[in-house]
């Protein structure tokens, strides 16, 4: 939102510089955008207040926030003459859903002339070409007040009736610029005749255009469907003044006082006589009510307020006290203010209009709360540090890649800008391959890397998928390139990774499987992951289910014993199977050996096996099990 | 002279010194042949063998000598022992030495040295954030990058047609329902319906914009977020804990100026900036002339924010903050382009 300070000082005169003027603005929530050039600030507007949208609105702000008189622009406050009824402009809203109110006043024996020096320097301050005084004071009389307004030549029309209604299929509209643009029925259109002569809330039409010649004029301003708007400008990739404010919740009301500056401006710059018209507005809005209560304002800001400085706050930013009890107050919020939803925001503008800068600090003091910190969260830390300590690089790569058809599985974006980026990776490898083309192309042989991120994949393939079609796998993965070696030595090299990890993580039991295209990893029979040659990936969700993080730290050696047992076996028969017997008999025992064997009789042999254990072992179920 | 037995003895001193003569010789040319065979032990018992060794011959004759003789025999018998004895166990052990070591070390070339890999500097910067807020009692969470609109815009009070979804060019893959995460926000909002309170929760993730990539902006990028739920939360904790922050991470001269920012996620906003380091808040190139440099949004959260989260705002209230960890992340590793960042740096 530009801001010529010369115009702002209309309505809050101020002795301050620009720069300290910037200042008051970025505290109140207008950042200073860019640097101040000729007396204009450039500030930056949030979307939320529609009235921050206007000089006045700012004004209003800056006013409260400096305590100094915030000064209205003078308006035509008088009633307007009653028409003839032949004279009346008609207006019939066939889309009712799209428009909220159309407010209008028809204007005779104006006299269309180039705008005073004061008006086109304003306007030229803001960035507007100035064109001709009826045109300039619609603009004017937006940028003051925040409401679009639009002026008709009467004597183009050819019956004095305006028809709003959806546009059809192929027709089309001329605009002031002389650009012709295509309608469809998404977008809404003022019509005379049946011909659209207006984009609503969008851009005017040249047909009905007001020129030099122009004497009668009809003068509006509408209260339409934001949605729609926003929906409609994108579509016709038409951004300007009108649209960046009919797209924001602006309040029907506003068309009042934008019609009543607009005619007093009309009647002084341009002449003639004012007549009342139409105003289309079935739904009026009543104003918002709210309780404002002292403890909330105390709970949120944490600060002891003076009642009197609050009301005078409230007062100065239009709110109207209703009520005023001991602790709270009823209150009308502006009918401008469309931001103000809860009680909170009101509590905002106290604190707001106090200064940010006066807010104390205070370190939160309550006992910490319980960890909830997911597991998978730590786990994954732990992978990458292992990977590290293996030698690898992590590497973060961005998930969006290009669509592909043939990719099975894959997530699509609908409206990507880059066709590079429209669809969501399946799996990291493709991602993290061409950072290994990076390594190599700048001659680095050897190059380890991992990336711990997401894979997406859609279950379904609809082609509006479901929220619930989509899922997204935690993965790790790992791809190594040498180019001294041969693609033996890499895979030997991967795998040796692989264990490293494996055995880091305390996951013992794996296995590598053929599985067709893949070969899979296996941990006690559940698939981990896929490897190849030169890189493999896990799925971190599964990898956690098997891993037992070995407690490295050992703070005595564990005394060990020895005990010989002997047991009877069929000679030609392999001890083995007895011996993995006893080694699995309990966690206690650390080793297992044949330490003699003789020959009992003809058919069988005693063997002694010599068990080594540290703690306690049942020695008299383990001779039983013998 | 004296022609008797004595001088008989003479002789056989003489014949004993050129036997230490022949001996040495001997032994010369047994222990190059033993150098290849390795048969050290077996030389050793040829020599030393208490039964049958050559040396021990020679010394079973000594008590045999008369004193003069064994004055003259004794100590050279004894040098030749000493001598044979340690060439044995020099030559034995350098054996040895080699023997273990010939087939693992290969001496004719080096290899480079292997050293440990790197953490990602986004990760790095993560793990200090985190560092800082888990000392304050902070959990770590997370949510999906891809979401529903419930989570991204309902629950944070952005009703259909809010002007503010403006504020995020979302990419939609079923639009409006199911998109890619704009904002970490959406995980706050599944924090606060999952958990009960009291909370304190620091988020930090992938999030993606539609736009064109440039020096600054990639089409994903890092944030980080954090929010705390308890009785009696104020906007006074929220300042404290920013302020706390900024000079964690960029030390405690750092100036810092609150604002007044919209969020439709909070109310009150809050905007945090620090002022800036090059120009000292004078306006230059780097500050875009502001003099101040922004690092992120927080505020207390919405009212309507909790209720939608099943959290009654009458009891709790809390706040909220959000920044980006990209530009942290470039400018503590003094990386000029976010997109080297991602898929582009490499470690040597």
């Amino acid at each position: 939102m530009k801001l010529p300070l010369e115009w702002l000082k209309e309505y809050a005169d101020t002795k301050k510089s620009p720069k300290e003027i910037a200042e008051s603005f970025t505290l109140l929530g207008l950042l200073l955008d860019k640097p101040i050039e000729s007396d204009v600030l450039d500030l930056e507007h949030r979307m939320d207040r529609a009235d921050w949208l206007s000089i006045t609105g700012c004004a209003r702000d800056f006013a409260a926030f400096e305590c100094i008189k915030f000064v209205q622009p003078t308006v035509f406050d008088k009633p307007a003459q009653i028409p003839n009824k032949e004279d009346i402009v008609q207006i019939k809203v066939e889309c009712p859903d799209l428009v909220h109110r159309f407010n209008t006043r028809v204007f005779k024996n104006i006299k269309v002339k180039e705008s005073p020096d004061w008006l086109k320097q304003r306007l030229q301050a803001y960035g507007m070409d100035p064109i001709n005084n009826i045109v300039d004071i619609t603009n004017y009389v937006m940028l003051e007040v925040g409401q679009p307004l639009h002026a008709q030549d009467l004597s183009k029309f050819q019956k004095r009736e305006i028809i709003i209604r959806r546009a059809q299929l192929g027709e089309a509209i001329t605009t002031l610029l002389g650009e012709t643009i295509k309608l469809d029925p998404d977008i809404f259109v003022l019509t005379q005749n049946g011909k659209p002569i207006v984009i609503g809330g969008i851009v005017g039409g040249w047909e009905t255009g007001v020129d030099e010649n122009t004497t009668e004029i009809v003068l509006d301003a509408g209260n339409y469907n934001q949605t729609n708007i926003r929906k409609s400008s994108r579509k016709l990739k038409i951004q300007n003044e009108t649209v960046m404010r009919c797209d924001k919740f602006l309040h029907p009301k506003l068309t009042e006082w934008a019609i009543q500056r607009a005619t007093y401006l009309i009647l002084e710059l341009a002449g003639g006589e004012c007549y009342e018209n139409v105003d289309w507005y079935p739904e009026d809005s009543s104003a918002k009510k709210m309780k404002f209560r002292y403890d909330r304002l105390k709970l949120i800001s944490g600060m002891d307020f003076d009642k009197k400085q609050v009301r005078d706050i409230l007062t100065r930013l239009e709110y109207v006290i209703l009520e005023d009890t001991e602790d709270a107050l009823l209150l009308e919020v502006p009918y401008f203010r469309t931001d103000v939803e809860v009680e909170d925001d009101a509590v905002s503008d106290i604190i707001r209009i106090n200064g940010y800068q006066n807010i104390p600090s205070q370190s939160l003091e309550s006992a910490p709360p319980d960890d909830v910190t997911p597991l998978i969260l730590k786990f994954e830390d732990v992978i990458r540090n292992i990977l590290v300590n293996l030698g690898l690089h992590e590497h973060i790569t961005d998930p969006l890649v290009k669509a592909d058809s043939l990719v099975p599985n894959q997530v699509r974006l609908q409206n990507s800008l880059n066709s590079e980026k429209s669809a969501l990776r399946t799996t990291i490898y493709e991602t993290l391959l061409p950072v290994v083309e990076l390594y190599k192309k700048h001659r680095i042989e050897e190059a380890g890397l991992f990336e711990m991120g997401k894979i997406y994949k859609d279950s379904v393939g609809r082609t509006k998928p479901e929220y619930g079609d989509l899922e997204e796998t935690r993965v790790v993965q790992v791809i190594y390139h040498n180019g001294k070696y041969s693609p033996k030595q890499i895979s030997d090299y991967v795998k040796g990774l692989l264990s490293g990890l494996f055995t880091n993580l305390g996951i013992g039991n794996v296995s590598i499987v053929d599985n067709k295209d893949t070969f899979q990893i296996l941990a006690n029979k559940t698939v981990l992951g896929a490897i190849t040659y030169d890189a493999f990936y896990l799925a971190t969700e599964e990898l956690i289910k098997h891993a037992s993080l070995p407690k490295r730290i050992i703070h005595e050696f564990d005394k060990t014993h020895s005990e010989d047992f002997s047991c009877v076996i069929d000679i030609g028969k392999s001890f083995g199977p007895t011996l993995e017997k006893v080694k699995e008999f309990d966690k206690a025992i650390m080793d297992v050996e044949v330490v003699d064997e003789f020959q009992k009789n003809t058919r069988q042999k005693s063997i002694l096996i010599r068990v080594t254990y540290t703690g306690k072992l049942d020695t008299r179920r383990l001779r039983e099990l013998l | 002279m004296q022609f008797c037995l004595k001088c008989l003895k003479i002789n056989q001193v003489a014949l004993y010194q050129s036997d230490i003569v022949k001996i040495k010789k001997q032994f010369d040319s047994e222990i190059e042949e033993t150098r290849t065979s390795g048969q050290f032990d077996e030389l050793y018992l040829k020599y030393f063998s208490k039964t049958s060794g050559i040396i021990t011959g020679l010394m079973k004759e000594i008590p045999t000598l008369s004193e003069d003789e064994k004055r003259e025999f004794g100590p050279k018998i004894n040098a030749l022992q000493n001598e044979l004895k340690d060439i044995i166990e020099q030559e034995k052990s350098a054996y040895e030495k080699k023997q273990l070591a010939d087939p693992l070390i290969d001496l004719s070339y080096f290899l480079p040295p292997k050293s440990t890999g790197m953490l990602h500097p986004t990760t790095i910067t993560i793990r200090e954030m985190h560092d800082f807020f888990r000392y304050h009692g902070f959990s770590v969470y997370e949510g999906p990058e891809i979401d529903n609109e419930e989570n991204m815009f309902r629950k944070l009070n952005l009703p259909e047609g809010h002007p503010a979804t403006d504020l995020q060019d979302s990419l939609f893959i079923n639009e409006p329902k199911v998109l890619l995460r704009t904002h970490t926000s959406s995980v706050e909002a599944r924090a606060l319906t999952d958990i009960e309170p009291p909370m304190r929760i620091v988020v930090a993730g992938k999030c993606y914009r539609n736009e064109t990539p440039s020096p600054s902006n990639a089409s994903f990028f890092h944030q980080y977020q954090g929010f705390v739920v308890d009785k009696g939360i104020n906007i006074q904790n929220l300042k404290a804990i920013m302020e706390d922050m900024i000079k964690f991470l960029f030390g405690n001269d750092t100036v810092v100026r609150f604002r007044y920012k919209y969020y439709p996620e909070v109310s009150p906003g809050l905007g945090t900036d620090i002022q800036c380091k090059f120009c000292k808040g004078k306006g230059c190139a780097f500050c875009k002339f502001r003099g101040w440099v922004e690092m992120g949004g927080s505020g207390m959260i919405h009212y309507n924010t909790l209720k939608m989260c099943g959290i009654d705002p009458e009891e709790y209230t809390g706040f909220a903050f959000g920044m980006g960890l990209d530009r942290l992340a470039l400018s503590k590793f003094s990386i000029p382009d976010i997109r080297k960042l991602y898929g582009g740096i490499v470690y040597k």
